[in-house]
């Protein structure tokens, strides 16, 4: 494997890492300042800011898609099914069989306290189910096309053919 | 001619994609957050919503990936005026406000943005409003290209 490739997958990893942390903090900020996401009263600041939160994360999205799509790689992909998918289960695991009684008290197979915060907001939710889908498809388009590992460091195999 | 009859399919798939999110998330996930406060039970909301997340996601790239390979420029300004606008619905009809003059009461400037907030925000995880952002990016990507002749 060739250094730029390395540094490619190593890029696309760490962004849908970055980002997610990110959009939690985001997440959590603006529910700070808007409150939460069913309350309707809404003033400024956070009329304002509801739309630019909205943006940061399909921004997110679209860009983790850019990096990982030029990766091309299964390793790539396999992270990004297993973050995603493990990001993604933290709201049905906090839920699993988990009655809640009439005071909020719950008895819950497995006792998630510190997914309450995580779950406090969409964003990075959102860019999990994202990176699932964008694994799967990665996968799938390597198994259909049977595409090489690392199809720049093929692009660049003539001139060292000649060479 | 091509590329318009394809921009014409993304910018009504991606509407299309609009429309089901509005009800996953409006009508499916509230209902959802419903039972679960009337039974005490959280089983049935907590994979609905990992469900929801996924559709969000993947509505957003399966837009942007039709509009990119539509090569039409009617599909990018389609995708950003009504993807930028819907984006920005909470600050029109929200954030606009006209106050009276000692500033104690105010209404919205734009009181049909206000109806669609409440109409578009009425989900549990804001699926349709992320979802136009995502639309609208895709589409400053479209235009973008378009204006450089088809080069990425």
């Amino acid at each position: 494997m060739r250094a730029p490739d390395a540094r490619r997958k190593v890029i696309a990893i760490a962004a849908a890492a970055v980002l997610l942390a990110g959009l939690w903090i985001l997440d959590a900020a603006l529910l700070s300042i808007v409150g939460q996401p069913y309350e309707f009263v809404i003033e400024e600041p956070g009329a304002l800011l509801l739309p630019i939160g909205y943006l940061v994360t399909a921004a997110s999205i679209v860009t983790v898609a850019l990096l990982a799509w030029g990766s091309r790689s299964v390793g790539v992909a396999g992270v990004y099914l297993a973050g995603g998918a493990a990001v993604l289960a933290v709201p049905a695991l906090q839920s699993l069989d988990c009655p809640v009684d009439d005071i909020g008290a719950s008895a819950c197979v497995f006792n998630l306290p510190w997914a309450v915060n995580f779950s406090a907001g969409p964003s990075a939710h959102l860019l999990a189910g994202a990176l699932v889908l964008l694994g799967i498809a990665m996968l799938l388009r390597r198994g259909l096309l049977g595409e090489p590992e690392s199809f720049s460091a093929d692009a660049a195999a003539p001139s060292e053919a000649v060479a | 001619m091509s590329n318009l009859r394809n921009g014409l399919i993304a910018i009504v798939v991606a509407v299309l994609l609009g429309v089901l999110l509005r009800w996953f998330d409006g009508t499916v996930l509230v209902q959802a957050q419903h039972d679960a406060s009337q039974n005490f039970r959280l089983d049935g909301a907590g994979p609905l919503l990992s469900i929801g997340f996924l559709l969000v996601g993947g509505s957003v790239l399966l837009a942007a990936a039709l509009g990119w390979v539509s090569r039409s420029p009617v599909a990018g300004i389609a995708y950003l005026v009504i993807g930028l606008g819907v984006a920005l619905v909470p600050w029109l009809g929200i954030g606009l406000t006209t106050c009276i003059a000692d500033g104690t009461s105010c209404t919205s400037t734009f009181p049909l943005f206000a109806d669609w907030y409440f109409t578009l925000a009425a989900g549990v995880i804001n699926a349709v409003l992320i979802y136009a952002a995502g639309v609208g990016i895709a589409g400053v990507a479209i235009l973008a290209r378009s204006l450089r002749g088809g080069r990425p």
